[in-house]
């Protein structure tokens, strides 16, 4: 499992402890000595050992899909990194830095003691859990749906998302001008959603964890991890995405000229030269027509048929 | 040894001054192109100390030193690609030197020098149709979760 991923569970983990131990009004102690198979959900209704909370929260439900996905082995509903029983004391060292985290100063000793604006304050801390996992999944997204280069994923800005009419702004590209991409339907919703987090226009869509700007290696990385993630065993990367993407196209019988202006070449004859299957197809087909004719060379019919098909090929040519 | 420009002779500094003002302003080349270029020029001037003179009072570009920079690069196990765009470069700041009289070798071209490099790059193989798409549909699906 990767840091990142590893990351979001602790987080969601502790967030859904705080979140438990108030809905249930049980002490810490008993809610981490829940064990796995206490627990069931019916339609965002919970029955988690003896309590019963009938609407459970989306970080909830997000932390349980995390945690059957990577620790289906563990015992217990809430459990350490490594899968074993999580105790009380490190919750209430982590308890304390979830404090620091969202700014609470002189905070409760114990979840169920928070006043709502220092809980809400905590729930808050879900997006920051949950970016890094969220920008892999947009960079990922902007690559194979619109073919972006990774320094162009890096540099996207609050404000280069134009919701109104649908587009997305590059700027200062390898072209060394701004660019405009039609914004997809599929990224309209997770973008609003992504940029109410982001209070300023110029915030980067993309940051580490320190706060600085994501950089082309970043955005490398994040696909190649993602790409593991998913169990490729080759290695993805931006570029083969793009080329992907380009592929895809050509298959589709997009007109070269404008594959070149969905992918931005600034020559269109980089279409041509490097998406060009659609041509490598039809050529093919007619070769496996002419590989099963010539089985039959011995009768005048299919030597007609060759030698029409060969003067195809020479008309193409 | 010469991490950074500033750490050169100054007259080789101002060269090499010159020569990015001159690929930014005449040659219409980007920042990062020219700062390419310069780091090609600083490898080489690291060559010209290592191998030839240390002081770099006798700095210049000849044809020998240039097959001693390519034997040295290749030395260093630099990927093919990288020896190339090195000696590219370097040719650049050659031409530029030349023109500026700051040398007394003409420039010649690599075809000229005997060297060759094969290229070993391959262009990028997409993915196959059915891994494309099935990524696709994995995607759009996980960007539903965002929250």
């Amino acid at each position: 499992m990767n840091l990142q991923i590893s990351d979001k569970f602790v987080g969601l983990r502790d967030l859904s402890i705080i979140w438990l131990t108030r809905a249930s009004e049980a002490p810490v102690d008993q809610v981490l000595s829940i064990p796995r198979d206490q627990l069931l959900i019916a339609e965002n209704e919970v029955l988690v050992g003896d309590f019963f909370i009938p609407k459970a929260p989306e970080t909830f439900l997000e932390y349980i899909h995390t945690r059957d996905r990577h620790f289906q082995q563990a015992a217990m509903l809430f459990p350490t990194k490594d899968g074993q029983r999580y105790a009380p004391s490190k919750f209430k060292k982590r308890l304390k830095s979830l404090f620091e985290n969202a700014r609470i100063s002189n905070p409760s000793n114990t979840p169920a003691d928070l006043t709502p604006a220092e809980y809400q304050a905590l729930q808050n801390l879900r997006f920051a859990i949950q970016r890094p996992c969220y920008q892999s999944k947009l960079a990922v997204a902007l690559c194979v749906y619109l073919g972006l280069r990774p320094s162009e994923v890096a540099k996207l800005i609050k404000e280069d998302l134009d919701f109104g009419n649908r587009a997305i702004r590059l700027r200062d590209t390898k072209s060394q001008e701004n660019q405009v991409l039609p914004m997809l339907a599929l990224f309209v919703e997770p973008l609003q959603r992504y940029v109410t987090h982001l209070p300023a226009d110029r915030d980067p869509l993309f940051i580490c964890s320190a706060g600085t700007i994501w950089t082309r290696r970043h955005v490398n990385h994040a696909i190649a991890e993602w790409g593991k993630e998913q169990g490729y065993t080759r290695r993805l990367t931006p570029r083969i995405l793009r080329a992907s993407l380009g592929a895809m196209l050509s298959r589709a019988r997009v007109e070269p000229a404008l594959i070149a202006k969905i992918l931005r070449h600034r020559d269109p004859a980089t279409a041509l030269r490097h998406y060009n299957f659609r041509e490598i197809e039809e050529a093919r087909t007619v070769l496996e027509d002419l590989s099963n004719l010539s089985h039959a060379t011995e009768n005048a019919t299919y030597i007609q048929e060759f030698q029409k098909y060969y003067d195809q090929l020479e008309g193409e040519e | 040894m010469f991490p950074s420009t500033s750490e050169l002779p100054s007259d080789l500094a101002k060269k090499l001054a010159d020569f990015r003002l001159y690929l930014t302003v005449r040659r219409d080349r980007t920042q990062a192109t020219a700062d390419a270029y310069i780091h090609d020029s600083m490898t080489y001037i690291r060559y010209f100390a290592e191998k030839i003179d240390d002081s770099l009072e006798a700095f210049t570009i000849t044809p020998e030193h240039v097959l001693g920079f390519s034997d040295w690069l290749k030395q260093k196990k630099l990927s093919r690609a990288t020896i190339e765009r090195r000696l590219i470069g370097l040719n650049r700041f050659w031409k530029f030197l030349y023109r500026m009289k700051h040398v007394a070798h003409p420039p010649v071209a690599l075809d000229d020098l005997d060297i060759m490099i094969k290229k070993a790059r391959n262009a990028t193989q997409p993915l196959c149709q059915d891994d494309f798409t099935h990524i696709r549909k994995v995607i759009k699906s996980e960007l539903a979760n965002i929250r």
